[in-house]
């Protein structure tokens, strides 16, 4: 996986590896149902792999990326230059996205009611508590950040921009999202964890029951230290009637995301945005 | 480029031009369609259809509605057009000039570019006073009877405009002359006034006024439009209202723009 960290940031800002690309997973693509037109997977999933820390990209960073034959590689990038949704710089030999891109879909999702609305929930959390919020939703077997917001000043650098993907078993907003599942949806998903993850399962699925646990007791779940020795994520399920649950979660140094802290305002703050969006969702 | 064989590339050309027409079909909305819709939408065979549309629900680019045949969007293309929009200097530099716009006339405005027989929303800010009209960035709107598509197509060479129009009239069936009629009439307004205003070309009591921009060093032609959903809204008033200032900011972000790469 390669890091896709954000260009951001201050010289004192770290760059924490939570995310893996936005990249459909085309390893995977023989284990699941139905058939699959290769070459137009592998353009998809070429468009994926730039992040908005990259402005251009060239043919061998697509191949790391992608970990496709480079041959295969510059075929399906020159069949998307012609087709306008990459610029091809032939000086420098370098690839970026086109704006015909905006026409796959982005509208669909990014304009949607509830995520217009939800944005200004989601700033007004990031400004006054000085931390990350983002909103997610399930895609397969990963979190995908729909919306990601920052404070001013907020010290860290996050990968997690719109667009990025988590593992839903290996992180709080995963763990959040499981919990507003019914349990046969929960049960099934957690079973194709486990095949994925194997090794790791056991410690995987203990760590789950307690994160369901904190849910269920609280509304949210809380993950100090855990994955960047340095930082606290608490994130709560959003259930939209009608709707695929959500997920809020906010992000910060473990300075500033404290257990006191956390019981005192930023969990009662976090779901009284869950709330709102809910709101939204509901009249929508 | 390497010496690839030229039967692959057209191949792979092909292949991939079709999966993009399917995921097209949905028009950057929220409406879900089934293969039978898109099969008619496309002109492709309905294996292909299901092909294609099995991919992109295994990518995560469409997913299924609940309880029915129809398949909707899904996340899968969010990252990638937010990967585009956080990367373009040329969208981040000419967005607070839109939002000043917006403000002073309390509209929202449109910078979009030619995309097929349609105009493709690259940059777009509200005035706070604008909640109804439910459009963004990635919106995809008809180039033959919006204001924002007149504008695009008056400002072409005669050849290329001409072209543009026969290819709009073969898609546009029963509603050819209804669109024909509009079209020439805006024409004539952007010949007198430099601006041409359109009622309910895309939404029912919306409408739409707009200008041609040439953006960059290589001066591609885009559409300015200010629009806005009012009951009844009286035309005429607000194109006089809203051109002038409009084209004063056209001229600003063409200025703006002048140093920057053509392409967003």
């Amino acid at each position: 996986m390669p890091a896709a960290g954000m260009a951001s940031g201050s010289a004192a800002a770290r760059r924490v590896a939570l995310a893996a690309p936005a990249r459909p997973d085309i390893a995977h693509a023989g284990s699941t149902r139905g058939t699959m037109v290769t070459p137009f997977a592998r353009a998809l999933a070429l468009l994926g792999v730039f992040t908005p820390a990259d402005r251009w990209l060239r043919n061998r960073d697509l191949v790391a990326r992608t970990q496709l034959p480079a041959s295969t590689v510059s075929r399906i990038a020159q069949s998307l230059v012609v087709l306008g949704y990459l610029h091809y710089n032939a000086d420098e030999r370098k690839y970026r996205l086109g704006a015909p891109v905006l026409a796959l879909g982005y509208a669909a999702i990014a304009n949607s009611e509830l995520q217009r609305a939800a944005r200004g929930h989601l700033q007004t959390l990031a400004d006054t508590q000085r931390v990350h919020v983002n909103l997610s939703s399930r895609d397969r077997l990963d979190l995908i950040v729909l919306e990601s917001c920052s404070g001013a000043q907020v010290p860290l650098a996050l990968n997690l921009h719109v667009g990025a993907r988590v593992g839903i078993a290996s992180s709080p907003m995963g763990w959040a999202l499981l919990a507003a599942l019914p349990e046969l949806e929960r049960y099934y998903l957690m079973e194709n964890v486990e095949r994925r993850v194997t090794g790791e399962w056991p410690r995987l699925r203990r760590r789950l029951g307690k994160a369901l646990g904190e849910v269920y007791e609280v509304g949210y779940c809380t993950s100090l230290g855990e994955w960047g020795r340095e930082l606290g994520m608490i994130a709560a399920p959003v259930v939209v009637e009608g709707n695929a649950p959500f997920v809020v979660a906010c992000v910060g140094s473990s300075a500033q995301i404290t257990r006191a802290r956390i019981q005192r305002e930023l969990g009662p703050k976090l779901l009284s945005v869950a709330r709102s969006i809910q709101q939204v969702g509901t009249r929508a | 480029m390497s010496a690839t064989p030229t039967p692959m590339r057209a191949e792979a050309i092909l292949t991939v031009s079709r999966g993009m027409h399917v995921l097209r079909a949905f028009r950057s909305a929220r409406t879900p369609m089934a293969n039978a819709d898109l099969v008619r939408v496309t002109g492709l065979p309905k294996a292909t259809v299901s092909r294609l549309t099995s991919t992109l629900l295994q990518l995560g680019f469409l997913l299924h509605v609940r309880g029915s045949r129809e398949f909707e969007l899904a996340a899968g293309p969010l990252g990638i057009g937010h990967a585009f929009l956080a990367s373009s200097e040329l969208l981040q530099a000419a967005e607070p000039c839109m939002q000043d716009l917006a403000d002073q006339l309390g509209v929202s405005v449109a910078l979009a570019i030619a995309d097929g027989r349609d105009m493709l929303y690259v940059a777009y800010r509200a005035s706070p006073k604008v909640a109804t009209l439910r459009l963004g960035v990635g919106s995809v709107l008809p180039m033959g009877t919006t204001s924002i598509g007149h504008a695009y197509l008056w400002a072409q060479p005669e050849a290329q405009r001409d072209r543009l129009i026969e290819r709009l009239k073969r898609s546009a069936g029963a509603l050819e002359t209804m669109m024909l009629h509009g079209m020439h009439e805006s024409f004539s307004e952007l010949e007198s006034s430099g601006a041409c205003g359109v009622l309910g070309g895309f939404q029912r009591d919306s409408y739409g006024v707009a200008v041609p921009v040439r953006v960059g060093r290589s001066r591609t032609v885009m559409g300015l439009s200010c629009g806005k959903a009012d009951l009844q809204p009286d035309l005429v008033a607000e194109r006089k209202r809203i051109a002038p200032v409009l084209k004063g900011a056209a001229a600003s972000l063409e200025k703006l723009l002048a140093g920057f790469e053509g392409q967003p």
